[in-house]
């Protein structure tokens, strides 16, 4: 599961990247990312095992200061000796500020709602599962690669308490994709 | 495009026809789907089969190709599971008037009842809000009938993956 979402994203990102002309307009425009994504439970990190998976979301970069997101993704637990494993499945929504007219990187700080369902397993043991919401703040670039596509990567911070066990979700979020705009 | 800004207002205030004078297409469909939940050894182990029924509003074409859909979820599990879903999503897609296929989006909110059972012989029972998301393919099979496959994720009563197929009727085909 860890290297598929990290090969195939890779994959993806070399592609994109291969498939770039210099840089490409920067009119106002959405686009629906796919993207890999990885949560790494920064305070408990010798306890809980890291959890991978996928994600989309619309992305929204309007030639002003104000970007925008709203998506979801879900990371799966992995095996990890006898770590507690968290599969993690999100709808997040979260509005930030991008710096600058740069029109083939745009560097981006964003804060965020997430609504999240948590599933803590422990090997051996029955699953603890609830729903909890938590925050976010974001950062990352968008770059396009054409008019019609772009690429994304961000790293983000989680916070949150694991319904059922009370535990510090605190987890950094990394993600990277590439999507496509809705217009013509 | 600042019309995506919206979408959480919209998701509370919820499809009153705003869709009236968007040329929206009201589809109703009936879906198949599978689960699968994550195992202790990094596969996905199958939960069990269930079927749905969904209400949308699809808005393709729109420079803010925003939709709703209002879902239900029956799910029976292999070894006793139940699980009992009302979802709403907000869809994106992109333009399919004239495609057979085109790629779309979903991701909501669910209210679930659900059933499981423990590993001392006890259930686990309630009813619990969650979320869901998926990507997918979607399209039109001549002017009145959709078509739908998704994979994506399940997270409220249980986390699972899911795979699923849909067939509709797109009712008022006046609008496009």
């Amino acid at each position: 599961m860890r290297a598929t979402v990290f090969s195939s994203t890779l994959t993806l990102l070399l592609l994109a990247g291969a498939a770039a002309p210099a840089a490409a307009g920067g009119d106002e425009g959405a686009a629906l990312i796919v993207q890999g994504t990885m949560m790494a439970p920064v305070g408990e990190k010798g306890r809980v095992a890291d959890s991978y998976g996928w994600g989309a979301e619309v992305r929204v970069v309007p030639d002003d200061p104000i970007t925008m997101s709203f998506g979801g993704y879900a990371v799966v637990g992995q095996p990890d000796g006898d770590k507690q494993m968290r599969d993690v499945y999100s709808f997040v929504y979260d509005i930030g500020w991008q710096p600058g007219k740069m029109r083939s990187f745009r560097p981006f700080l964003a804060v965020g709602l997430d609504v999240l369902w948590v599933t803590s397993r422990t090997p051996g043991e029955d699953a603890l599962r609830g729903t909890t919401l938590g925050l976010h703040a974001r950062t990352g670039i968008v770059h396009a690669i054409s008019e019609r596509w772009m690429a994304q990567v961000t790293a983000s911070y989680l916070g949150a308490i694991v319904p059922g066990t009370g535990d510090d979700l605190g987890g950094l979020v990394l993600q990277a994709g590439i999507g496509k705009t809705f217009e013509d | 495009m600042r019309r995506l800004l919206a979408v959480p207002l919209l998701l509370v205030a919820l499809p009153r026809p705003a869709a009236a004078d968007c040329g929206c297409m009201p589809i109703a469909a009936v879906s198949a789907l599978e689960m699968r939940t994550p195992d202790d050894h990094g596969g996905l182990d199958r939960l069990g089969t269930g079927v749905g029924a969904s209400i949308m509003l699809l808005n393709p074409g729109d420079d803010a190709p925003i939709g709703f859909e209002l879902s239900t979820l029956f799910v029976r599990g292999d070894e006793g599971e139940r699980l009992y879903d009302l979802g709403l999503s907000v869809l994106v897609t992109y333009d399919f008037r004239d495609e057979l296929a085109a790629p779309m989006a979903a991701f909501g909110l669910d209210m679930s009842a659900s059933s499981l059972p423990r590993s001392d012989g006890g259930k686990d029972q309630g009813v619990m809000a969650g979320v869901h998301g998926g990507i997918g393919l979607h399209g039109l099979v001549g002017d009145g009938i959709y078509w739908r496959g998704m994979v994506g994720y399940h997270g409220a009563g249980i986390g699972a993956v899911v795979g699923q197929v849909s067939l509709g009727y797109r009712f008022g085909k006046g609008g496009h």
